[in-house]
């Protein structure tokens, strides 16, 4: 699952990268076969994309947080927030799926498009937060298991400085 | 006061929009003894005007007045504004358009998707014009250049009609872009480029040849309405009513004072005269059935536009 | 009671370690539930407010940033600027400087500028064994240098408010950019001789000519962008989607540093790296939306206008706030909730509009170094892999020198207003 939604997300953002490319280009070079709409596709693309790697950022534990004052707590406290934390986190992503999905439906009912020559279909771009939603609250689940039940003082600190590469 | 409304448009302290929603909450303020006081929230604080619809439909938001042209996404007819038609007619003759049947239709479509009612007649921002970095005497100047598109199939198709090459670029960008040469031409509001002083960015030439008429919507929610009692909601719409010539024409002194501050700093403005206008129209004219279907707007209200136009016939 | 309730909810979840996406969504979602605000358009504003092109730069730009981390092109240009720096005790502390300063005058980010600069910069300043929080620090300062030196977005986003001419605001922020410059350099100099910083070692001919040879190709880069921006041919955004195609191309081609089969997983790291700035962005512009609409801060002017301040006090006062509010809250939402209000009291205080953008903008450019909520901070903590504290630990005598300048700059106009006058006259 974690390597779909990975290589979806580099499938988008090369899609975005070439298109993006493709028409500055174009405006240059060959007028007649220019795309003056790549740009806003790449940023309902890249936005959706980056909404569905936010889950992803759960995963390696890549969220950014402010670590002044945990980093200095022990061993067990850090456990009793990160546990708290993480069931934010499932609630968080809850609201998102549960909204989410409301807007999305809206948008589609409405049939409502981008104001551009493109009017693009906004459900699809809205869409981002739902799916953002049911990938995050799972994540933070799985993360709430971990540390509640494998739970293992020598390697879960959360002073560990974030993984993203 | 005892109710409170929030209200959100776009636009900075000194827009011409920002001091008529002023006004009009002073008069509302009057109007109902200080009971009812709108807050209103300029310069895009709360919501971009393309944002201002949904916010209303969601109930985050009571009052907006956005420009009809960040409409087209909810109803393509909202477009209309776009075609060949309107090129160059004047103000009054635009005000039979949004005062009248299509207007009504519009408005009427805009309710029911949103679940708000329109305040009253709409609010004049004014006509987009040609501005150049280099000489011009009309739009047909525009042959082989790279001209600014502020969005909508419509105005794309009319810097194309013209022979020009049409790149999208948002108004946040254009200082930069402009400066930088990225174009030679735009479409825009002369009110607009004088805020922004695109004369420091470049621009030397303006045509004052009204090639697009733009105005806002004033709407206010339902939901709204809804949690008022019966004399403020009248209120809202009844001051709208009272004071809305008065509006109009703060917003025309503005356009005109733009020219005027265009000049001052350099910028050459050239008033094209009618007989002109008229011969441009009727150029474009041919490729307007083809935009009415592209556009995808109602023909039956383009026909009804046509009947209410006296200019053409 | 709700804005006690909002300060204690946001720094209690702050110091608890929540992730910031998730103590800004969480506190903004309370805040508009207690309003009796429909959830629903708190997540409708998370997408209203992402959808913009300017802010696309950031993902192009990390993909560019990581492209040429990996691909060698990083490692290529450094050798490169080592030479002309490199005999002097902590020579890549001020080829950083100089680095952050010249992709500043070619992007408008300061997040996407400590992205690109740091990606390259602190994984070699780490193999040489400078210290992390000075490398780190001094990366992160410099990196601020994107929204002073033009082009720059926040400039961008104050003319749009006040009205202003984005060309003068421009000039305005160069010489106070090249000062800002010209004290990091110093502080590098004067560090590394206390810390016997390392000089890179002295190269042969031959060897001098293969590392020309091979920065050709990255030279490119910034050659591009640069002729893009200037040449009046690209926006920023568009440059920064050149320069990731282009250092996709030279990194697969030229320095082989990985296979183009690999693309699609560098590039989904690297719009993961972007999402984790991407989404703290989109939180904070919904809890900066209920701040706004709370009225909050419109109380606040309206009781400074009550004073009837001088324009020095009133300058220092909006410091002060801006500060504070810095620590906290992200640079588009301090402006968006701030500029509304402030600007039209700029007139009848008789400050000129293009000196202030000045001192808002270097305002902005210290909350991207003030913990606890920096984005700069984060961005050098995520792509170093060091704590958020060593960052922070580095950044503070930057921030201070930083504060000097910034009272310079307050109550010394010419300096931000010199060559905007020059250029436009008065
Ligand atoms: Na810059
Ligand atoms: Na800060």
């Amino acid at each position: 699952m974690s390597k779909f939604i990975r290589g979806l997300i580099g499938a988008i953002g090369l899609f975005a990268l070439l298109t993006y490319f493709y028409q500055i280009v174009s405006t240059w070079l060959f007028h007649d076969y220019a795309v003056i709409w790549f740009s806003e596709v790449a940023v309902y693309g890249l936005m959706w994309a980056m909404l569905v790697a936010a889950s992803e950022l759960v995963r390696v534990d890549g969220h950014i947080r402010a670590d002044f004052l945990v980093s200095r707590l022990s061993a067990a406290a850090q456990r009793r927030l990160e546990i708290f934390n993480c069931s934010v986190g499932v609630v968080f992503g809850l609201l998102m799926l549960w909204h989410g999905t409301f807007l999305t439906l809206d948008a589609w009912e409405l049939n409502e498009r981008s104001p551009t020559t493109l009017a693009f279909p906004l459900w699809v771009y809205y869409s981002a937060i739902p799916v953002s939603g049911a990938l995050l609250a799972p994540r933070f689940a799985i993360r709430l298991w971990r540390w509640s039940f494998r739970y293992d003082p020598g390697a879960m600190r959360l002073s560990h400085p974030a993984e993203v590469s | 006061a005892d109710y409170t409304l929030k209200m959100s448009i776009d636009g900075g302290p000194s827009h011409h929009r920002t001091k008529v929603a002023e006004q009009w909450v002073k008069d509302v303020a009057a109007a109902t003894d200080g009971k009812l006081e709108i807050e209103l929230f300029h310069s895009a604080q709360l919501f971009k005007d393309r944002d201002v619809p949904r916010a209303l439909r969601q109930g985050a938001l009571d009052i907006g007045m956005p420009g009809n042209w960040v409409l087209g996404g909810l109803d393509p007819n909202n477009d209309i504004f776009l075609l060949p038609m309107f090129y160059g007619i004047p103000i009054e003759e635009m005000h039979k358009i949004s005062d009248g049947p299509v207007g009504e239709v519009l408005g009427q479509t805009l309710a029911e998707k949103l679940n708000i009612r329109i305040i009253g007649k709409w609010l004049d921002h004014g006509y987009s014009d040609l501005h150049a970095t280099y000489p011009v005497e009309s739009s047909a100047d525009l042959a082989g250049k790279r001209v600014r598109s502020f969005g909508g199939a419509g105005t794309e198709a009319r810097i194309r009609a013209f022979d020009g090459d049409p790149v999208l670029i948002p108004w946040a960008d254009v200082p930069l872009a402009l400066s930088q040469g990225n174009f030679d031409a735009m479409y825009s509001v002369s009110a607009s480029v004088s805020s922004a002083k695109l004369w420091d960015a470049g621009i030397t030439y303006t045509v004052a040849e009204n090639a697009f008429f733009h105005q806002y919507l004033p709407m206010i929610s339902e939901s709204a309405l809804e949690g008022l009692p019966e004399a403020l909601a009248a209120a809202i719409f009844d001051t709208w009513a009272e004071n809305v010539e008065a509006y109009r024409a703060m917003t025309a002194a503005a356009s005109e004072d733009a020219l005027s501050v265009l000049e001052a700093n350099g910028i050459t403005v050239v008033r094209p005269a009618p007989a002109d206008l008229a011969a441009s129209r009727e150029m474009l004219m041919e490729t307007q059935p083809a935009l009415v279907e592209q556009l995808n707007i109602d023909p039956a209200l383009v026909e009804q536009a046509i009947k209410d136009i006296s200019a053409v016939n | 009671m709700p804005i006690q309730l909002f300060g204690a909810m946001f720094f209690v979840l702050l110091a608890i370690g929540m992730p910031l996406f998730l103590v800004l969504g969480t506190t903004g979602v309370t805040m508009y539930w207690l309003n009796d605000t429909p959830l629903i358009s708190a997540f409708q504003k998370m997408l209203d407010s992402l959808e913009s092109e300017t802010l696309l730069a950031v993902p192009f730009f990390m993909m560019a940033a990581s492209f040429m981390e990996k691909g060698g092109v990083a490692k290529a240009l450094i050798d490169f600027v080592s030479l002309g720096v490199g005999r002097v005790p902590g020579g890549l502390a001020i080829a950083a400087v100089a680095g952050c300063t010249l992709f500043s005058a070619i992007c408008g980010s300061s997040v996407a500028t400590a992205m690109a600069m740091g990606a390259i910069l602190a994984p070699a300043m780490q193999r040489r064994g400078y210290p992390a929080d000075f490398s780190l620090g001094i990366l992160a300062a410099s990196g601020t240098l994107g929204i002073l030196v033009p082009p720059s977005l926040s400039m961008i986003l104050f003319a749009l408010i006040a009205d202003e001419s984005v060309p003068q605001l421009f000039l305005a922020g160069v010489v106070p950019g090249a000062l800002q410059a010209g004290i990091f350099v110093v502080y590098a100099m004067v560090y590394a001789r206390r810390h016997n910083l390392p000089r890179e070692k002295p190269k042969s001919r031959a060897e001098k000519w293969r590392i020309v040879r091979d920065a050709l190709p990255a030279l490119s880069l910034p050659a591009i962008i640069g002729v893009g921006i200037y040449g009046g041919l690209t926006t920023v955004t568009e440059a920064s989607v050149l320069a990731a195609m282009v250092a996709l191309v030279i990194s697969i081609f030229f320095y082989k540093g990985f296979r183009l089969r690999d693309a699609i997983w560098e590039i989904s790291d690297a719009l993961r790296a972007a999402a984790a700035i991407v989404i703290i962005i989109a939180t904070a512009l919904v809890l900066a939306q209920w701040l706004t609409a709370s009225g909050i801060p419109t109380d606040i002017v309206r009781a400074m206008t009550d004073a009837d301040l001088k324009p020095w006090q009133f300058l220092l006062i909006v410091n002060v706030i801006l500060f504070a509010m810095g620590m906290f809250l992200e640079t588009v939402s301090i402006m968006l909730i701030t500029l509304p209000i402030l600007v039209p009291l700029l007139a009848p205080l008789g400050i000129n509009p293009v000196h202030f953008a000045v001192v808002m903008v270097i305002n902005m450019e210290m909350a991207l170094l003030t913990p606890p909520v920096g984005l700069n901070l984060f961005v050098l903590s995520n792509v170093a892999k060091a704590p958020l504290s060593t960052v922070s630990r580095g950044v503070t005598p930057l921030l201070l020198m930083m504060l000097v300048l910034l009272m310079l700059v307050t109550y010394l106009p010419e300096i931000s207003l010199w060559l905007p006058e020059l250029v436009y006259g008065r």
